[in-house]
């Protein structure tokens, strides 16, 4: 009888701890999904105004969003109506047309050139309204608010902060005969409209670099006998000469603390990496090696920079810790690699790339510092420059298109590919600003 | 007057009544004055009443001791009967067991006493069988005085009819005699009779003794076989309730055991269902998760799924976030854009209810790029 009641007990408790088993909550592990663009419908906004708007704030909001790799734009045609407000929104006609999100805004008019512009962004699939806010503006800088109005709904939507009102600088080389060029160093906002020239030169201008605050740019101009480095402040226009030593002058990086420059000087009769003081004008050398040393970039924590070496018979990417010098190889994979670039979180590498093996192409190409996986993004050849959205999302090149240089840019993650619109001339050298204030 | 009155015939009438009375009146008072009638031969024959009596005593009284007599002799070959029997009972007495002595003398005293009162019994018969005949001496003297009485009254014109009388009066004593001696014949049948059936009684009691003795032997045997029996049944029922509990429990534990198989096997199956369903739902969030190009191998996030019965998603909330809002935001939105998870309503209502009505979706990339 004990021993029965044993089994029976022992039974129980195996069957309590099977059914408490049986009864844990289920979780179901998704690992994989599509690799897809979110799709998003960006109606026209309504005008009651009686002259058209000079500018499209919808189109400008749809291109950015679609130009960031991270959504699809419906188009127009595909739309059934062309809601301006909730009441007017049906649902089920979106989410029918396959769309996540839904963007409607209208512009009234404020009395003479000021605009003001209410946009709202509704979930198609949960029918709710996510967010909706009413700026102004005047008819001037309507691609100011458009700019805005993507940046808002991108970082509403993933996270991350828009860099659509960024601004972008690079260079232009326009053949003038006679084996004459005449350089600008052109200055647009971040999808490339409304260029404009902030110096001219018919010497070579290489290697824009932004100040981190935005406000100032530095770059190597050949304007004088020998290379010098310069540093222009945007809103006045005011230039600076901060070095020019006798030899290579290039290749001027801003520190993130705003208050130093990596430089690559040959001035030692060998291009070394230099840190240059701004303030103190006291110049530091980095590097000591035979081989050349050029294109330093620094990371996001200002503690190390990255650079371009031949040193290992093939240029490679290196690192040096600028507290003890020490330096570490980065880049592995390809023959080629140059013209680093970090990603704001440091993570990510941005560089020229060219595969092992004969007939191969520069092209642009991401590492992973933390796994050390390369991936070519783009597909083009004779690929330079890359320099990086401060969100990440974006890297924008140089690339040639038949003889001519042109910009363009593919998001990080190699989905979506674009050109900027053509400008005059080769365009060659971009450099992506930080966020602006 | 009435000329046709009753008056004249009732008057006839009347003096004829008369007249019939007057002739009869002699005759009626003729009657007290009786007229003595001569017969006209007189053929008497003379009886001597007294030695009539004489011998009518004297045979009476032959008759008495010769009764006695037999009854002498009966009585003692009824003695010796009994005594040959009381011997021969005594014998079988004396080979009883000394427990059944007690219950013979009693029987004895019984039987003492039965003969005693049918020794009473037969002198109070005797005793009334002679007054009986004294009273019927008595009857026939009075009678005979009566009949000398009235033999003497009417001797003279009645002697023929009195001689007749006398014949008739012997043969009524000799019917009488005979009467006595039948009637004492068929006492003694009886008195017989009763011996015989007294002696059947006795032996047919003796035989229900033994009978009851071998009875209450049997009987006492029969009730310790009985015990020992009863005690042995009673151990083996014991026994046998014991190995039926026993055998209850083991069966009661089996049966729970069963039941819990069954529940397991029920819960298996339905665990089986579940991991299917759960494959469908992942494969249907798979199909609509839309991965941002800022997701991350490693990052994670837990969306708590509420459905309808019909499979129809009710809401999806954000329960754990990986940190990154547009990475929380495309796996809720990929539950959204499911909308409906129609195989759902394959499922019974309880498995629903226990797996399916609420649970999580963990959305943990694998592969990408970085």
């Amino acid at each position: 009888m004990v021993i029965a009641m044993k089994q029976r007990l022992l039974a129980c408790c195996v069957l309590m701890l099977l059914a408490f088993g049986v009864r844990a909550e289920l979780v179901i592990e998704v690992t994989q999904g599509v690799d897809a663009p979110t799709p998003i419908a960006v109606v026209p906004f309504g005008w009651s105004g009686g002259t058209p708007l000079p500018e499209d704030i919808a189109e400008i909001v749809s291109t950015d969003l679609y130009r960031s790799g991270f959504f699809s734009a419906m188009k127009r045609s595909d739309m059934l109506s062309f809601p301006q407000q909730q009441a007017q929104v049906f649902f089920r006609d979106w989410r029918v047309s396959g769309q996540n999100y839904l963007l409607i805004g209208r512009v009234t008019s404020a009395g003479g050139e000021q605009l003001q512009v209410t946009y709202e962004l509704y979930d198609v699939l949960k029918e709710t309204r996510v967010f909706g806010e009413q700026i102004s503006g005047s008819t001037r800088n309507m691609r100011d608010m458009a700019h805005y109005i993507a940046d808002a709904v991108f970082e509403k939507l993933t996270g991350l902060r828009g860099a659509f009102s960024t601004r972008i600088a690079y260079v232009t080389a326009q053949n003038q005969g006679g084996g004459r060029h005449r350089y600008s160093l052109q200055l647009a906002d971040a999808d490339g409209a409304r260029a404009r020239t902030i110096l001219e030169s018919r010497e070579p201008i290489m290697s824009p670099s932004w100040s981190k605050d935005g406000s100032k740019l530095a770059y190597v101009s050949f304007e004088s006998s020998r290379p010098g480095i310069y540093v222009q402040h945007l809103a006045t226009g005011k230039r600076e000469k901060i070095q020019s030593f006798a030899g290579l002058n290039g290749a001027p990086a801003w520190a993130p603390d705003g208050q130093r420059l990596a430089l690559t000087l040959s001035k030692d009769g060998n291009p070394e990496i230099y840190t240059l003081d701004l303030a103190r004008r006291q110049l530091t050398r980095v590097t000591h090696h035979y081989g050349i040393d050029t294109e330093p970039t620094w990371s996001p924590d200002g503690q190390s920079i990255l650079f371009t070496s031949d040193r290992g018979g093939q240029p490679q990417i290196y690192r040096v810790y600028l507290s003890d010098r020490r330096i570490e190889r980065v880049t592995f994979e390809g023959n080629y690699n140059s013209s680093g670039k970090l990603t704001q979180d440091g993570r990510f590498l941005a560089m020229v790339h060219r595969s092992a093996g004969a007939g191969a192409a520069f092209n642009i190409a991401v590492q992973d510092l933390k796994t050390g996986r390369l991936d070519i993004l783009t597909q083009t050849s004779l690929d330079e420059s890359p320099t990086i959205a401060p969100n990440g999302s974006i890297v924008l090149y140089a690339t040639q298109q038949g003889n001519t240089g042109v910009l363009a840019a593919v998001s990080l993650d190699g989905r979506v590919r674009f050109r900027m619109p053509s400008s005059s001339g080769d365009v060659r050298e971009p450099a992506w600003s930080p966020y602006l204030q | 007057m009435d000329k046709r009155s009753y008056l004249v015939p009732g008057l006839l009438a009347f003096l004829l009544h008369v007249a019939v009375l007057l002739l009869l009146a002699g005759h009626w008072f003729d009657h007290a004055d009786p007229r003595e009638l001569q017969p006209r031969h007189i053929q008497a024959q003379m009886v001597d009443l007294g030695a009539v009596s004489q011998a009518l005593e004297k045979q009476t009284e032959q008759a008495r001791r010769a009764e006695e007599a037999r009854k002498k002799d009966e009585q003692r070959k009824l003695n010796e009967r009994e005594q040959a029997q009381e011997k021969q009972r005594q014998q079988e007495l004396a080979a009883q067991e000394k427990a059944k002595k007690a219950a013979q003398a009693q029987e004895q005293k019984v039987r003492d006493e039965q003969a005693a009162k049918e020794k009473s019994v037969k002198e109070a018969e005797q005793k009334a069988e002679t007054q009986r005949q004294q009273k019927e001496q008595a009857d026939v003297l009075a009678k005979a005085k009566a009949a000398e009485t009235k033999a003497a009254a009417e001797a003279k014109q009645k002697a023929q009819e009195q001689a007749k009388l006398a014949t008739e009066k012997k043969k009524q004593v000799e019917d009488l005699a005979k009467a006595a001696a039948d009637k004492k014949k068929q006492a003694d049948d009886q008195a017989r009779r009763a011996a015989e059936k007294k002696q059947a009684d006795e032996q047919a009691k003796l035989a229900a003794e033994k009978k009851k003795q071998a009875d209450l032997a049997a009987k006492a045997k029969a009730e310790t076989e009985a015990k020992r029996v009863a005690e042995a049944k009673r151990k083996q029922e014991e026994q046998q309730r014991k190995e039926a509990d026993k055998a209850r429990e083991l069966a009661q534990l089996e049966k729970e055991l069963a039941q819990e198989q069954q529940k397991m096997a029920a819960d298996r199956a339905s665990q089986q269902l579940t991991v299917s369903m759960g494959d469908y739902i992942r494969s249907e969030l798979e199909r609509y998760w839309r991965i941002s190009s800022a997701s991350r191998n490693g990052m994670e996030a837990v969306v708590e799924i509420r459905l309808f019965p019909s499979g129809e998603v009710d809401s999806a909330n954000l329960v754990l976030s990986s940190g990154d809002s547009g990475f929380d935001t495309t796996a809720v939105q990929a539950v959204y854009k499911v909308d409906r998870f129609s195989r759902l309503t394959e499922l019974d209502p309880l498995t629903f209810e226990r797996n399916f009505r609420k649970f999580r979706v963990k959305f943990r990339p694998e592969g990408l790029r970085w």
